[in-house]
């Protein structure tokens, strides 16, 4: 019990005021973004007759238009960005670095890999796919470990080897989609940018259970996290089976991050940046794994916002704006981290 | 500072002209393997007494420019990571790490689709330009700080600007949808058309960044020993950072506007090249250039044979083969400097 | 991090933004597969043994029922051989929304294109349905996956009926480009889509008066070229990765056999504009190259004049019958689809290769 003798407020499991209240304001604009995100689109609907539609009332189109179009593809947003923020906040804390997020050392590149290679070789559909992408998206997470493991595991080990995994992940997608017939680059853009166009009830639903559970499944290992955040030799001093902790833990973080790339592709710095802007609201000490996740699914409902109204009735893929957007970011953490000395 | 296989000066001139052998090896490979093979009495004769055959043709418009091209451009990589490595002490530094194959490739792509300049020697001065700035925005945020330019430091800004430029491309790739077609080249380092008329305009640039290179071979070495030394034995510490950053630029630029951008090659090679010989420039700027055209000669050479009669572009093949050794270095350096 | 990996340097266009979908669940609708994909439409009468053959209430279409329409429609129509298709049977008033041009639209249609609202890409399916459409004509199969505006089974549940004008069906319902069937590709096929569509609009005249015409227009080049010799074509498009290949599974391989030549790669089927080398065409030796002009409304057929300036000055191509010749030509990209276009096509290819013949 050093760790709590020593920092008697990094008591486990209880958030303050603060942190409970980001969350929620958090959460409830993430809830705005949905709200806006069906109320607006190239099918006019007064906003007064939303609520109607949403329940099933009015004209057939409108009822269509927001229950089977806008809904789902909110729903989606919101669950695959909250599995994003919360995988990469569990990622960043574990690894004790910014950059180690899923969407940064390849965990992405391999759902998304192997996800194009069900399709165009095995002409898989469906559950399939997800099944494709989590499976890729673990044995990714075990090459990278295992490849970054030398006498422990240093983050930037981990964060560069992830970057070459990632790479070569990459130019395999690209070789799989180069030799099928695929009618247009896009299509194959579409794979390496992510998109949530067109997404359906059944991949609502899916993500949503995935969300449901396995965020709410991490939040009750918040002690064994906080003590793995610790570091290795405290968290044995403790008592924790230091690695067994650590892959179930990892192993539900993959999990989120390969269920939201099957629904939305490898889309790029949401994990990496929900985990940060959320811990930048909350008091520093706290895990932050609801902010991080409330925070995830704010920023890919507001990018997948942008991405249907920027060039309306035209849309862009959700990853090219959660790029635009999040590699600013990206390079603002990193100078922040360089000025504070932490990237060595 | 570890010594390399060879020690000997001898053993590594003899080694350097094994090296050669086998880059002329791997190109007469190139040129006699491909779409339908061709026997060396036909590549003799398309130069001695050429009849203006579609056979001869092949050798003499096709493979042999092409072969050409991916020598120009793979020495070019590979002398151009090695100085990289050097001036910034960084294991991790190359052209393709370090933002400068991405600002090359993005703004050759800018200048083909935007400004509509289509030939060669109009968009390579783009691709200089862009090198310059997205090599010059990684060195920049990766300095910010108190322990200045680290490989991390250096290898993390470089993947956060290339994934901003990438970003950028792609949503100029969907926002202006007629262009698209233009560079679809330019995503991916390709030797898939024409290989003609592509050597001889890089070739003043690719020598004078060798050229500079050479020359900066011992001031290389200097610099090795830190910054306080090097001062103390009399080098102008900026200027040959200054000129090495210049050469860097002229060497990745042409390789670019040549073949795209080319990944883990400028990288990756010179640390082969530094395992044979150690760390003296003299040697490893040599071999590093000869080892990287090998290289990728025989990358392109495989694109061309496992998919006929298609055709898969070099890039793909050097990432493959490149990002593994990537992974490699990482596990295997410390991190901390050359 | 996605973003930074190299794209595959493959045919960018912007006819099929639906691609692969992610996870294509919209097939939960599509009990409605085709497995005759080969023919794209055949008029069938439901309940056959009691109507006679001249009141068929539906049509069907790559396997797919499409009722006879009883008033007018408000058609979305996409692809230029769809909308071409639409301003042949004199469909212009019912049509609410066009999308994706290749190359200048055929003359005799400029005047009706011009009325119509024109998109440059496909637009969100909240458009398609903003602009009230219960009818969708698209020229490929992409329109109708699960990233765009759905499977046609799907559709149809919205009210929402559809044809596809192509010249090789999906393997099913929802399914994409990768997934045609089997690519025998002929101009009866878009003689049976013209028939099939007029049925459906009430429009028999108007597609017996563009068959006739087409028929007449191929008959008169067959008559021309019968017994000519038959130069070898390769039709391709040329950009810096190289040649792309055509006649896969495209009409690209009918307009040439139609036209008295034969295709230099018969055995590429089945395979969207495969990329080969300058050395390919090399070893293919043909007498004809014809380079694809794509992708802007106002771009002619005869627009690829970077294309053949290109090819006529590749050194390596000098021996080449075609570039030695100087039997190189631009050929439109909408010229090569299952459109009314064909008849235009295999007359302008014929004229190149037999212009002794064809006048």
């Amino acid at each position: 019990m050093i760790a709590r003798s020593q920092a008697p407020a990094r008591r486990p499991g209880s958030a303050s005021v603060r942190t409970v209240l980001v969350t929620g304001l958090l959460a409830l604009t993430a809830l705005a973004a949905v709200v806006v995100t069906l109320t607006v689109g190239d099918f006019p609907i007064a906003i007064a007759d939303v609520p109607a539609a949403v329940l099933g009332d009015g004209p057939p189109r409108s009822v269509y238009v927001v229950q089977e179009l806008r809904l789902p593809r909110a729903i989606c947003g919101l669950a695959a960005g909250a599995a994003l923020g919360a995988s990469g906040c569990v990622f960043q804390r574990v690894a004790g670095n910014v950059l180690a997020s899923p969407d940064v050392i390849g965990i992405n590149a391999g759902a998304a890999t192997a996800a194009v290679i069900g399709i165009v070789w095995f002409r898989a559909t469906g559950v399939a796919i997800s099944l494709a992408a989590l499976a890729g998206a673990l044995v990714c997470a075990v090459l990278v470990y295992g490849l970054a493991y030398r006498r422990g595991l240093s983050p930037y080990r981990l964060v560069l080897v992830g970057i070459g995994v990632a790479a070569a992940l990459g130019s395999v997608t690209s070789y799989v989609l180069t030799r099928a017939d695929l009618y247009d680059a896009r299509a194959a853009e579409i794979w390496l940018t992510g998109s949530l166009v067109s997404r359906d009830w059944t991949q609502a639903w899916s993500i949503t259970v995935v969300a449901a559970v396995l965020i709410p499944l991490l939040a009750t290992q918040n002690r064994q996290l906080r003590s793995l955040e610790l570091g290795d030799d405290l968290a044995r001093l403790q008592g924790t089976r230091v690695e067994a902790a650590r892959a179930v833990i990892l192993v539900t973080a993959v999990a989120l991050a390969a269920a939201a790339t099957a629904v939305a592709g490898p889309v790029a710095f949401v994990a990496l940046v929900a985990p940060q802007i959320a811990r930048r609201l909350i008091d520093p000490r706290h895990l932050g794994l609801l902010p991080s996740a409330a925070c995830g699914a704010l920023l890919l409902s507001a990018a997948d916002l942008a991405a249907r109204r920027v060039i309306a009735p035209l849309e862009l893929p959700v990853g090219v704006v959660t790029a635009v957007l999040g590699a600013p970011v990206l390079l603002a953490l990193l100078v922040r981290a360089n000025r504070t000395g932490a990237t060595g | 500072m570890n010594e390399g296989l060879l020690g000997h000066p001898a053993a590594k001139a003899a080694g350097l002209a094994g090296a050669l052998l086998l880059l002329a090896a791997a190109a007469v490979c190139s040129v006699l393997v491909g779409n339908g093979n061709v026997a060396v009495r036909d590549v003799v004769d398309a130069y001695s007494g050429f009849d203006g055959s579609n056979v001869q043709r092949a050798v003499r418009y096709v493979r042999v420019p092409r072969t050409l091209v991916a020598i120009e451009a793979g020495a070019a990589l590979g002398v151009a990571g090695a100085l990289a490595q050097g001036l910034t002490r960084n294991p991790l530094a190359g052209p393709d790490i370090l933002g400068v194959t991405a600002g090359a490739s993005l703004a050759a792509v800018l200048a083909i689709a935007t400004l509509g300049i289509t030939t060669l020697s109009g968009y390579v001065w783009f691709a200089f330009l862009g090198a310059a700035l997205g090599g010059g925005l990684v060195y920049l945020l990766a300095s910010t700080g108190p322990t200045g330019a680290t490989p991390v430091k250096l290898a993390l800004a470089g993947v956060g600007v290339s994934a901003m430029l990438g970003a950028i491309t792609s949503a100029f790739t969907f926002l202006d949808l007629d262009t698209l077609r233009q560079y679809r080249f330019w995503v991916v380092g390709s030797l898939n058309g024409t290989s003609q008329g592509v050597v001889a305009p890089l070739l003043p640039f690719v020598l004078v960044g060798i050229a500079l290179s050479a020359g900066l071979a011992r001031g290389l070495n200097v610099l090795a020993l830190g910054d306080e030394l090097a001062v103390a034995l009399g080098r102008r510490l900026a200027w040959t950072r200054g000129t090495g950053a210049a050469a860097v630029v002229l060497l990745a630029g042409s390789a670019t506007a040549a073949a795209g951008p080319i990944g883990f090659v400028g990288l990756t090679v010179p640390h082969a090249a530094r395992a044979i010989t150690g760390p003296d420039h003299r040697w490893l700027l040599p071999y590093a250039a000869v080892l990287s055209a090998t290289l990728l000669v025989v990358a392109d050479t495989v694109g061309r044979v496992v998919a006929r009669p298609q055709e898969i572009q070099v890039g793909i093949v050097t990432a493959l083969v490149g990002a593994p050794v990537f992974i490699l270095l990482v596990r295997r350096q410390r991190l901390s400097g050359l | 991090m996605s973003v930074a990996l190299p794209l595959p340097g493959r045919r960018a266009r912007r006819r099929a933004l639906a691609p692969l979908a992610v996870v294509a669940l919209g097939l939960t609708f599509g009990a409605c597969g085709s497995d005759d994909s080969g023919s794209a439409s055949t008029p069938t009468a439901p309940g056959a043994a009691t109507t006679t053959a001249t009141a068929a209430t539906s049509v069907k279409d790559c396997g797919i029922d499409v009722s006879v329409r009883k008033a007018p429609s408000k058609i979305f129509a996409v692809y230029q051989p769809a909308i071409e298709l639409a301003h042949a049977l004199d469909l212009t008033d019912q049509l609410v929304g066009t999308a994706y041009i290749d190359n200048t639209i055929l003359p005799e249609y400029a005047a009706q294109q011009k009325g119509t609202t024109y998109f440059k890409d496909i637009p969100s399916k909240e458009e398609l349905l903003k602009r009230g459409a219960d009818f969708v004509i698209s020229g490929f199969p992409g329109v109708f996956t699960a990233e765009q505006y759905g499977s046609r089974a799907s559709l149809s549940e919205l009210g929402i009926d559809s044809w596809l004008v192509t010249t090789v069906c999906p393997r099913k319902d929802g399914e994409d480009q990768d997934k045609l069937g089997t690519p025998s590709v002929t101009i009866d096929t878009v003689y049976e889509n013209l028939r099939g569509l007029g049925t459906v609009f009430g429009r028999k005249a108007a597609a017996e008066k563009t068959i006739a015409a087409m028929k007449a227009e191929v008959a008169g080049v067959q008559q021309a070229v019968a017994g000519a010799p038959k130069p070898s074509v390769a039709m391709v498009s040329y950009g810096k990765d190289g040649f792309g290949v055509y006649g896969t599974v495209d009409p690209a391989d009918e307009i040439i056999k139609l036209a008295g030549g034969t295709n230099v790669f018969p055995e590429l089927k089945g395979h969207y504009n495969p990329k080969v080398g300058v050395e390919e065409i090399l070893k293919r030796n043909p007498d004809f190259i014809l380079v694809e002009a794509c992708c802007d409304t106002n771009l002619p057929s005869s627009g690829a004049t970077k294309e053949v300036a290109a090819i006529l000055k590749e050194k390596a191509l000098a021996n080449v019958p075609a570039v030695k010749n100087r039997h190189v030509y631009s050929i439109g990209f909408a010229d090569v689809s299952g459109g009314v276009r064909l008849a235009n096509s295999v007359s302008m290819v014929a004229r190149w290769l037999h212009p002794d013949r064809v006048k």
